[in-house]
């Protein structure tokens, strides 16, 4: 492999940015794949959106040569505003499901430890800490405190990284409400749309745990779904 | 999956394949590119190993990383690529006290 | 029955035994009456009051069929015994439901009224999860949080380490847990398929999912039928199990089981009016 695909290589994996590189096994030549080239690889392109989507990697044959994939996946986050009964549930089973989880929430005596062991914690307003942690295509938001005070600004935000799932707690009324305000905030009805709420598959969930069931259903769903930028669920 | 945002640039083998390659050395990957049964490292895994048989990282868990390390000076003296391929069968190869396990493929090329 | 156990000690000796039974309690008195506000009984499913006061044979008759159908249909329910004139006055009659009181005559003519709420304490659902494969080990994890009695049967030389479950059993053979809804999960991977399904099938279950494919499960089928097994109680078997939500992972493909099974429990309620949260509220 070359001195610049290796360095390429590893910038993209630093920037959270899916890549993937591929060997061909009979000459031994590499290439790097990055997400924007991958629907215009008319060879392998189909062969390289499954293994993105997937996080797989693996040999495929095409015309006659095999080809090594190894695909570069950043590991999904899930960004929790709220440190709330559902968030209490839901960080444990996203930890398990192999999220890397993280709670934001302001309100100091919702953000304990004790509530949330072994999860990492802000208490902070999520404006400081997005500006430290940038959201990207690889994290999900789920915004669950009612308050349009915290969850707004996370939502915008979500929406402007293009995050693969974004949903919002509250009834249609109150999503309703919610996108006039960020419709005002200057996001598009296109961008809206992407926000799942009220969130959670539909499971009949009548608990906190079971709603957090419902969340983390459609977290996996959108994930797996999803394009090999992470964004179809936007552009379609 | 891998955590990017984490990535340790001190244990990556990535990130050191990269660094030992500007300090001028002499490098070979190896990647695991197809397993069969119950593998001790998925496809994918990296092991890098410098021409005094430095090495990061693992392909099978300590299994035959010895193996590799040693075909990988040769990968590295020629600059020809080459697949490695073992299996439980191969009771050399395989240590004992190890769980090792399935079969699987090893490509290791050179660096640069 | 027996005055000298303190109600609230039993309620927790039973709840924590897995026991179901009712308990009701006197929450509001008019006039005279063998008991007071306050007062409480434990009723078993089989009608005995196993502890408590809840004044005798006047409201003891109409006491012990709510509980019976507390018992039955898992929804707590306030009723309302008052004597005959009484009842006229409201304009109800004996067996009325009336703004969620449903009313009943008092049995002793020269008595008041009681209102008497009861509540069904019902033993959690058990999740039976059979097999030791990373499916099975990731959905025992995850269901902790939902409030399932957590059973996992596997070859325990099959397990690196032991799960923290609520009951661990060695191979296939096990008593079938005594509660209300059951719900199994079938995640082998091969090793023992056939025995862990046909235990699977032994008992009434609200849930059946077999973690492998279809084309697993169509040959399987087969070897079943052949040894006499009803095609209708195989084919209660859900394969592959979980929500189709692409899972790939082990972790994932466990929770799009905890899904579905979630969906399971709370359909049979949804028509006794439980609100889907995710649908309407959040």
């Amino acid at each position: 492999m070359d001195q610049l695909v290796l360095e390429r290589l590893n910038r993209e994996r630093r920037q959270r940015r899916a890549v993937v590189l591929v060997t061909d096994l009979g000459d031994g030549g590499n290439r790097l794949v990055c997400s924007g080239d991958i629907v215009a690889d008319h060879v392998l392109g189909e062969a390289i959106e499954t293994a993105v989507r997937t996080g797989r990697s693996g040999v495929v044959e095409a015309v006659g040569r095999k080809y090594f994939l190894n695909v570069h996946v950043p590991a999904p986050r899930l960004v929790v505003i709220g440190a709330v009964h559902i968030s209490q549930a839901l960080a444990p089973i996203a930890k398990v499901a192999g999220y890397d989880v993280e709670i934001i929430d302001p309100r100091t005596a919702f953000a304990t430890p004790d509530r949330f062991p072994g999860v990492p914690l802000h208490a902070e307003w999520p404006e400081d800490v997005v500006k430290t942690q940038p959201l990207d295509a690889f994290t999900a938001v789920a915004a669950l405190t009612h308050d349009p005070k915290i969850d707004d600004f996370p939502l915008m935000a979500a929406l402007d990284a293009g995050c693969f799932y974004i949903g919002a707690l509250g009834s249609t009324k109150t999503h309703a409400r919610r996108v006039e305000r960020l419709r005002t905030l200057g996001a598009s009805s296109d961008q809206v749309r992407r926000i799942h709420a009220p969130i959670g598959l539909d499971i009949g969930a009548a608990s906190p745990a079971e709603i957090a069931v419902a969340v983390l259903a459609q977290v996996i769903k959108a994930l797996r779904s999803r394009g090999c930028d992470g964004e179809r669920e936007k552009a379609a | 999956m891998e955590n990017a945002q984490l990535i340790n640039q001190h244990r990556d083998p990535l990130s050191i394949a990269e660094s030992w390659m500007k300090e001028g050395r002499h490098v070979a990957l190896a990647t695991v590119v197809e397993t069969w049964g119950s593998a001790p490292r998925p496809v994918g895994s990296h092991l890098v190993i410098d021409a005094d048989g430095n090495f990061h990282g693992s392909v099978s868990g300590g299994c035959v990383e010895g193996t590799v390390v040693s075909e990988a000076a040769d990968v590295i003296a020629s600059s020809k690529p080459r697949m490695l391929e073992f299996g439980v069968a191969d009771e050399t190869a395989w240590q004992v006290g190890l769980s090792c396990g399935g079969r699987i493929k090893v490509y290791v090329e050179p660096l640069g | 029955m027996n005055a000298h156990v303190d109600v609230l000690d039993l309620v927790s000796r039973l709840k924590a035994a897995e026991e179901p039974f009712a308990l009701a309690t006197v929450v509001r008195t008019v006039s005279v009456t063998a008991a007071k506000a306050g007062a409480k009984a434990i009723i078993r499913p089989d009608g005995r009051i196993e502890a408590g006061w809840i004044g005798g044979g006047c409201a003891r008759g109409a006491t012990l069929k709510a509980a019976r159908e507390a018992l039955a249909d898992g929804q707590s329910r306030l009723i309302s015994i008052q004597p005959e004139d009484l009842l006229a006055e409201l304009g109800v009659k004996p067996g009325d439901d009336r703004d969620g009181v449903k009313f009943a005559k008092n049995m002793c003519p020269s008595q008041g009224t009681m209102d008497i709420f009861v509540e069904p304490v019902m033993p959690r659902p058990a999740l039976l999860v059979l097999g030791a494969s990373p499916v099975a080990l990731a959905l025992a994890e995850q269901a902790k949080p939902l409030g399932f009695h957590v059973m996992l049967a596997a070859p325990l030389g099959d397990l690196l380490t032991a799960p923290e479950v609520d009951r661990l059993v060695d191979g296939f053979a096990f008593d079938v847990p005594q509660t209300v809804r059951r719900f199994v999960v079938i995640s082998t991977q091969g090793k023992g398929d056939e025995a862990a399904l046909k235990a699977a099938l032994a008992f009434e279950a609200d849930y059946r999912g077999f973690v492998g494919s279809r084309r697993k499960m169509a040959s399987l089928r087969e070897k079943l039928l052949g040894e006499g097994i009803a095609g209708t109680v195989v084919d209660s078997v859900k394969a592959p199990a979980g929500l189709d939500l692409g899972a790939i992972t082990p972790e994932e493909i466990a929770l799009s089981i905890l899904a579905e099974i979630t969906l399971a429990r709370r359909q049979g309620q949804r028509a006794q009016g439980t609100e889907s949260l995710t649908r309407k509220g959040n």
